[in-house]
């Protein structure tokens, strides 16, 4: 593949997704910096490995899988210099300024807050799946392949995940129709 | 009252909706995009051209492999070709280990099955190689790319040659315990990537470590034997550098899960067996150990969460009368057992090599 090629590729996609995994990020480190950075490290590894020639069968599952692994290492990191253990790798909560929300807080309104706080206090194992398969609108074996876990796993956690749901929001929500409204 | 319920869960779902669009509304701004886009397509991009050309071209090359090897025993006798089995990349004898001592060790092999179980080993020594070379301080650019282009040569040749096995129950068996000890390699190697203070050999380790876990990530989860054929072996060099650790337990663990297999649970029992046994090697190794030896603990007990949580799941899905869901829940649970295992296993052998100890593979 010839730079041109490539250079368009990667535009292509970055396009298209540079938003969904800067979301992720956000929703996942709580911090707008933060998730720059880590948006910008997860497409700069797709534009080497794109520029580089290898094949990638499913950009979006790519994508979010080096987002994923990346703010894994970020916890650990943070958790390797935090004096007070304010967070829990990757399964807790993250310390949270509510001051550098206000401009997510502003774009979402409350019916957004609500929702994504809902999200927030599911289980940790159910949490990423939820917020895959409803924000993202990924399917069941692209979570799978990014939470490392087998197709049969991401739907449990997903069908799991919306049984609290139902509980912390009262809405009746199901499975089927995360598809339907994207 | 049936209209009624209709209606409220319609209004529910509608609400659910608008607020998953609102949350769809979070974006970055226009310059904050722009900026990245322009910082990230500036980042310098590899050569094609390599130092490595001539390794690749021998790779593809079987009569200069069988000319070399020839010329290597003649003019330098066994001693060298002993010598070589311990180099790390960037030692002078590293190329004769992987460009003509392996390859020779392949040719040499009679059955697609001894071929693919070469191929697999040689694989995982290479994420040793990174991992001793990382713990070390060692691993630049170079000695990571030429550890990935080789690890990438390991896998292509070790799938032609379970592409050539005929019992498709081996295959699985080889498959599976390949695709476990890419996926250990790469958590230890990540793990001691977290520890790394140098940021730049912390890339280096990422690189390789998210190439182990790609090519270990790809296809099903463990079938039956995996486990026993994982863990048995491991369990028995361990012993040997870490003789605190029991290991009889997980080689009979590994010995009743091969023949009580057929029912489901039966398995259950004895994945919880094995989680709580690599649970209690891990306590057994006490408090008193290295930061990196925390992180190997840290990073086994995660797994094997990820082992009680599908074997949860498992039982849930059971309940819901899924039988196929539960019994490929549980081949999850097993995987992540026996990368629990091997993880915890290979990283303390790590540790022990770390202090001046021999290598030990």
């Amino acid at each position: 593949m010839n730079l041109k090629s490539a250079q368009n590729q990667f535009e292509k996609i970055y396009d298209t997704e540079s938003d969904a995994i800067f979301r992720f990020c956000l929703m996942r480190v709580s911090n707008r910096e933060q998730a720059l950075d880590i948006t910008q490290e997860t497409f700069t590894r797709l534009w080497q490995t794109i520029s580089d020639g290898k094949e990638i069968t499913n950009n979006r599952a790519f994508i979010f899988t080096i987002a994923h692994r990346l703010i894994i290492d970020w916890y650990r990191k943070k958790k390797a210099v935090s004096l007070e253990g304010m967070e829990n790798e990757e399964t807790g909560e993250p310390y949270e300024p509510t001051d550098e929300h206000a401009k997510e807080n502003a774009e979402m309104g409350a019916e957004g807050r609500f929702v994504l706080d809902s999200i927030k206090k599911l289980s940790s194992v159910y949490r990423q799946a939820v917020y895959l398969r409803f924000v993202e609108g990924l399917s069941p074996p692209e979570i799978g392949k990014i939470l490392e876990i087998s197709t049969n796993a991401a739907s449990v956690r997903v069908n799991r995940g919306i049984e609290e749901l139902r509980k912390i929001t009262g809405y009746a929500i199901n499975e089927d129709s995360a598809d339907s409204k994207q | 009252m049936k209209i009624v319920r209709i209606v409220n869960n319609d209004m529910d779902k509608d609400k659910f909706f608008k607020g998953i669009n609102k949350i769809r509304n979070i974006a970055m701004t226009s310059a904050e995009k722009r900026v990245m886009k322009e910082r990230i397509l500036a980042t310098p991009i590899k050569s094609p051209w390599s130092i490595y050309s001539f390794n690749i071209w021998l790779q593809h090359n079987r009569w200069a492999y069988g000319t070399l090897a020839a010329v290597i025993i003649l003019v330098g006798g066994g001693g060298i070709v002993s010598a070589s089995q311990g180099s790390l990349p960037g030692d002078a004898l590293y190329a004769v280990k992987t460009n003509i001592v392996e390859p020779t060790q392949e040719l040499l092999a009679a059955t697609p099955i001894a071929k693919a179980e070469l191929q697999s080993s040689f694989a995982t020594e290479r994420l040793q190689e990174a991992e001793q070379l990382a713990s070390q301080g060692n691993l630049d650019t170079s000695k990571e790319k030429q550890i990935n282009d080789l690890l990438d040569g390991h896998t292509k040749a070790f799938n032609v040659a379970v592409a050539k096995v005929d019992q498709s129950d081996s295959s699985e068996v080889l498959n599976n315990k390949f695709k476990v000890n890419m996926r250990a390699h790469a958590r230890l190697l990540e793990t001691i990537g977290t520890q790394d203070k140098n940021e730049k050999q912390k890339d280096e380790i990422v690189k390789v470590a998210e190439n182990a876990r790609t090519l270990g990530s790809t296809g099903d989860a463990p079938g039956v034997t995996v486990m026993a054929a994982t863990i048995a072996p491991v369990a028995a060099k361990v012993s040997a550098v870490a003789p605190n650790i029991s290991v009889a337990p997980a080689i009979e663990s590994a010995d009743k899960y091969v023949k009580n297999s057929s029912k489901d649970n039966k398995k259950k029992k004895l994945i919880r067996n094995l989680i709580d046994q690599t649970r209690a090697d891990v306590m057994s190794i006490g408090t008193d150990t290295t930061p990196l030896a925390k992180s190997v603990i840290d990073s086994t007990q995660q797994t094997l969460d990820q082992a009680e949580q599908s074997l949860k799941d498992a039982n849930w899905q059971d309940d819901q009368g899924d039988a196929e869901g539960a019994k490929n829940l549980l081949k999850q649970s097993e995987q992540s057992a026996a990368e629990a295992d091997v993880l915890l296993h290979a990283g303390l052998r790590l540790e022990k090599g770390g202090r001046g100890h021999s290598k030990d593979n």
